[in-house]
């Protein structure tokens, strides 16, 4: 067992090594966000604010202006977390997270119904501002070549132009993340179109398919929503449905298959834990401020897809913008100082 | 490449077998009649598929445990009292490692990691570790490459502390191993992606669901060869020892330990290159590192950035593989001496231990004190994500259309019909199949009861035609994959420089996240079930080609040599002599194409494959528990399957313990694999408990 003893020997050796010197103080501290020196900052440093970061880029650009204004003009402390949507409501449940900007009401009505009717520990966090609106899509150079392509009556004919290998005889229409709730096929087969549903599997494969056909200026038809970087980097025209009618919603809720017009817009939403308010009240009441129109989002995330980082992006954004922020931060200075002793 | 350990008793079990009696064509032609007329009576008589009164609504208990977990996680004590502070508490040990690691600085770290590798492994280990982490300083990838080695380190600790004890308990009581087998391969083939949920539910985000994630699929290896090495330590070598008057416990720290340690050891390497093969999966729980750096990559399409980032996961692996593989062969080499040789010297270990020391404390200080830097200097890192999407860019315009045609083909000859066949059979027919099969390999009755049953299961579940879709995909890719690896399999091993050049690929399919190379493969073969079966490909060749070339290179050059002194032309000699005798070999690579096409179902789903992999997928935000029960089923295909090709691999009844298995353990290179190793430790435990059955 000499063996043995030498591992640990040299475990010993390394470990204290590190430890010797990991102690003795060093050069990292980095410059903190103090020193702004606008006099009406408050002190919440002690406090750290999580925020989500969903997986796209709209969602890096909100939580990215919200991180530089309660960082600058509130005094706290922000981190932030990239994480898929599916875990954000428990980990909003568990205190992991504070609170997250962005949900898409359509894909997470049972969510709402647990967590959030349910008092299951997260509150409703008020609307984003920001609009989304899920529909089918085409390139928008498919319309010299097929103007009839602008509304859903142009897939009756031209259901063939979308054939794959993957849909066989009948047109392909090209859903992405499996995990998000769609009615295409309903749709498809109560408007009488020749379309079958093909799953990518995953967003980034359904871009992919785009990035592909583009280039090759090919036919694609897709399930696909606003706002999205997509839409700035290609030409895309939302395939114009049936108006969404009260036959639809119900038919959303209790029948799906019955489902036979354009999607509803998505009036995206925040939400907090329920113990935010407590723990950081001005945040609290900045976050539920927060809102601002699609043209601010896509603005920022443009940048970022540009290369730009998002605390850069954001950044221009405030500078440009002051008008729009500033009665958030203002929601934020009178919790502060209506709520008597500051949290520490 | 390692050696294997018991050159004689190798040699020896692949002369019996020798010539496996095979059965005359006639017989097979008469089987396979029955087989085609079997089949098209069942289409025309019968309707296909599954019938829906006999399923039952299997997701329902899963999705009830789901709901009561959100509505109790704030009062229930075992939330309050127990999960909770666990999550809290690992979470914290994580970021203290991670903080650790960072504040080492670089220059501590690179010269850490060579000076371990060096007392470890040799010198030669050491130069690789070092320049290893360099390169993962010059590729930009510093910092997250130190969170992914913190959350690896901490759950191959867990892993093996978990895994040893288990294992040597499972050496002594075979019954406790008969019922931990298909918990161990349910903890490998069900994707991960199918306990996300109920992870995340339990254990909210972060390090905590990363790691016990990454234990769960580490964990087997460490188990299983911890259990084979002990058992195969020699009764007469146990005996001498109890006649000696040793206690068991004596018996198991001075006789069986030592003698199981290559074993182990090899668990170890294993066990390391699991966890590192699950890093990606981690970011989706909200894990950062090098496994975010890919998914995030993957959002925006940006190829060269996932690539850069799986690369840093490829040197982690091949680093993390050769210092530990190194590790266990020096040790073997020289168990029990005081001294290292060093560029020929021979030296006192302690001497080296005090420099190795000595250097990893002079570079920390170094780090802190005098360049007073602790990440890798911006200056000195490049990137090769623009030259990489060039690359893929031209690839695409130019392949393009091959590609795609390619794709129509094998979607119209091969995958729509065999679908077609597979849901229009009716069902009780496929699972007769599989039982005949079980049967025909086996000659076990229980296991061809069991194969009906679990087929069965798949259907009463509710899955079967998605299942179907599943299982043609599988049996094209292997078939796929089996054309291509044999022959490759030969010429590198009739070819020394074909074996050089084919390695560093084989490593790299096999540790590149499949993640990253999603985007090109969707560009070229258009979003559907194709780019899936190549994804399948990519991982599944390795270890098929690997073991084929194994198979032959193993056997005994007098009989080669036999051959050729009776005239026999090179052809004539790999056809009747090495090929047969490579046999156990090659179908051990099948079992493991299989099983690994398997592994990466889920990878086809991201891609258009559908199948089970979509409906894991489709789980994850509206309905866990079918994601949980498509998991199963998967496990239940991959379950019955493997059980078939390992029977088909021992053609006698008793085939020995499985030698070139064994062999294979040592040749396989950084595999995130349920190893040949690992296969091979399932196939002793199968010859050496005759009469048993699954589970």
């Amino acid at each position: 067992m000499r063996k043995a003893r030498t591992t640990i020997l040299v475990g010993a050796v390394t470990v204290l090594a590190m430890v010797g010197v990991a102690c003795s103080n060093v050069s990292s501290s980095t410059s903190g966000p103090g020193g702004s020196g606008s006099a009406s900052v408050p002190d919440n440093s002690g406090t750290t604010i999580t925020l989500a970061i969903s997986p796209w880029q709209g969602s890096a650009a909100n939580v990215a202006v919200a991180k530089a204004l309660l960082e600058d003009k509130l005094g706290y402390t922000v981190a932030t977390t990239n994480i898929d949507e599916y875990a954000q409501f428990p980990a909003i449940a568990k205190d992991t997270i504070d609170a997250t900007l962005e949900i898409w009401p359509s894909g997470h009505a049972a969510d709402y119904k647990k967590y959030i009717a349910g008092n299951n520990g997260i509150v409703d966090g008020g609307k984003l501002g920001v609009i989304g609106q899920i529909g089918w899509y085409i390139p928008t150079y498919m319309l010299t070549a097929h103007p009839e392509l602008a509304t859903w009556q142009g897939l009756k004919t031209d259901a063939g132009l979308f054939k794959t290998a993957e849909s066989g005889s009948a047109g392909q229409i090209l859903d992405g993340d499996p995990s998000y709730v769609t009615f295409d096929q309903a749709i498809a087969d109560n408007l009488g179109l020749n379309l079958k549903v093909v799953y990518a599997g995953s967003e980034a494969a359904e871009l992919t398919a785009l990035k592909t056909a583009y280039a090759k200026q090919a036919p694609i038809l897709m399930y696909f929503w606003k706002p999205h970087w997509a839409q700035k980097k290609y030409d895309l025209t939302n395939v114009q449905l049936p108006a969404v009618t009260a036959a639809c919603t119900s038919a959303a809720a209790n029948n799906p298959s019955a489902y036979a017009c354009a999607y509803p817009e998505d009036d995206l939403y925040k939400a907090f834990s329920d113990k935010l308010q407590a723990k950081a009240p001005a945040a609290f009441a900045f976050l539920s401020a927060m809102s601002y129109t699609n043209d601010d989002q896509d603005g920022i995330a443009l940048d970022i897809n540009n290369g730009m980082t998002p605390a850069a992006a954001a950044q221009k954004w405030i500078d440009a913008n002051p008008s729009v922020w500033q009665p958030w931060v203002d929601a934020g200075l009178a919790a502060q100082s209506g709520s008597a002793a500051p949290s520490s | 490449m390692a050696v294997p350990v018991r050159e004689a008793e190798r040699t020896a079990d692949l002369n019996v077998v020798v010539h496996a009696p095979s059965a005359p064509w006639r017989r097979r032609v008469i089987w396979l009649g029955v087989v085609v007329l079997a089949a098209i009576l069942g289409i025309v008589l019968f309707s296909g598929g599954f019938p829906a009164k006999l399923t039952v609504d299997a997701a329902k208990p899963f999705n009830a445990f789901n709901d009561w977990v959100i509505t109790h996680q704030r009062t229930n004590p075992l939330f309050v009292h127990v999960l909770n502070p666990l999550s809290d508490g690992i979470n914290t040990s994580v970021k203290d490692l991670q903080l650790l690691l960072s504040r080492m600085t670089w220059l501590g770290i690179t010269v850490a990691a060579a000076a371990i590798a060096g007392v470890l492994a040799g010198w030669r280990m050491a130069l690789l570790a070092g320049i290893g982490f360099l390169l993962l300083g010059a590729l930009g990838l510093w910092n997250d490459s130190l969170i992914t080695l913190a959350l690896v380190l901490i759950s191959v600790g867990v892993a093996l502390v978990i895994g040893i004890p288990l294992g040597i308990l499972c050496a002594r009581h075979p019954a406790l191993e008969r019922i931990l087998r298909p918990i161990l391969d349910a903890m490998q083939t069900v994707p991960a992606f199918a306990y996300l949920v109920p992870l995340v539910l339990l254990f909210s985000i972060g390090a905590t669901p990363a790691l016990i994630a990454t234990v769960i699929f580490a964990l087997p290896p460490a188990i299983r060869l911890t259990s084979l090495g002990i058992r195969s330590v020699p009764d007469t070598t146990v005996e001498v020892g109890a006649a000696f008057g040793s206690t068991p416990r004596q018996i198991l720290r001075k006789v069986q330990l030592p003698i199981a340690k290559p074993s182990i050891m090899l668990g170890v390497n294993q066990t390391i290159m699991m966890a590192l093969g699950i890093i990606v999966i981690a970011a989706t729980v909200g894990y950062p590192g090098l496994g975010l750096s890919v998914y995030e990559a993957l959002q925006s399409l940006d190829v060269g950035k996932a690539l850069t980032a799986g690369l840093g996961i490829v040197i982690l692996a091949i680093v993390l593989d050769r210092v530990s593989s190194g590790w266990s062969q020096r040790d073997r080499v020289r168990r029990g001496s005081t001294t290292v040789r060093v560029f020929g010297r021979d030296v006192p270990r302690w001497a080296v231990l005090v420099v190795a020391g000595v250097a990893i404390a002079l570079a920390v200080v170094i780090g802190r004190q005098v360049i007073r830097q602790q990440d890798f200097p911006d200056a000195w890192t490049f990137s090769i994500a623009a030259a990489v999407n060039d690359v893929v860019s031209w690839i695409t315009r130019v392949f393009g259309g091959v590609t795609n045609a390619i794709t129509d083909i094998v979607v119209r000859f091969a995958l729509d019909p065999l679908r077609s066949l597979l849901l229009g059979l009716p069902w009780w027919l496929v699972c007769l199949g599989a039982a005949v099969a079980a049967w025909a390999a086996a000659r076990r009755i229980g296991l061809a009861i069991a194969s009906f049953l679990l087929f069965a299961a798949v259907g009463v579940m509710g899955m079967w035609d998605i299942a179907m879709d599943t299982l043609s995909q599988v049996i094209v890719a292997v078939v796929v994959c089996v054309a291509i690896a044999i022959p490759l399999g030969i010429w590198s091993a009739r070819n020394d420089r074909v074996q050089q050049a084919l390695r560093p690929f084989l490593d790299v399919m096999q540790t590149l996240p499949q993640f990253v190379y999603l985007v090109p493969v969707i560009a070229l073969f258009a979003v559907g079930r194709v780019p899936g079966v190549i994804a399948a490909l990519v991982y599944a060749l390795p270890p098929c080609i690997r073991l084929t070339d194994l198979g032959i290179r193993e056997v005994p050059a007098d009989r080669v040599e036999a051959a050729v002194s009776f005239g026999a032309t090179k052809n004539q000699v790999l056809r009747k002599v090495q090929l047969p005798l490579a046999r156990p070999a090659i179908l051990l690579g099948v079992n493991q194409t299989i099983m690994m096409v398997l592994s990466v179902v889920i990878i086809a789903g991201l891609i258009g494959g559908g199948g089970l992999g979509l409906e894991v997928l489709r789980g994850i935000n509206h309905d866990p528990g079918r994601g949980v029960v498509a998991g199963i089923c998967i496990l239940l295909l991959a379950i019955v399957i493997d059980r078939i090709t390992q029977a088909l691999g021992q053609p006698t009844t008793r085939r020995g313990s499985g030698g070139s298995g064994r062999a294979a353990g040592w040749l396989f290179g950084p595999s995130r694999v349920r190893g040949a190793a690992v296969q091979e430790g399932v196939s002793e435990m199968e010859s050496e408990d005759e009469g048993k059955e699954l589970g």
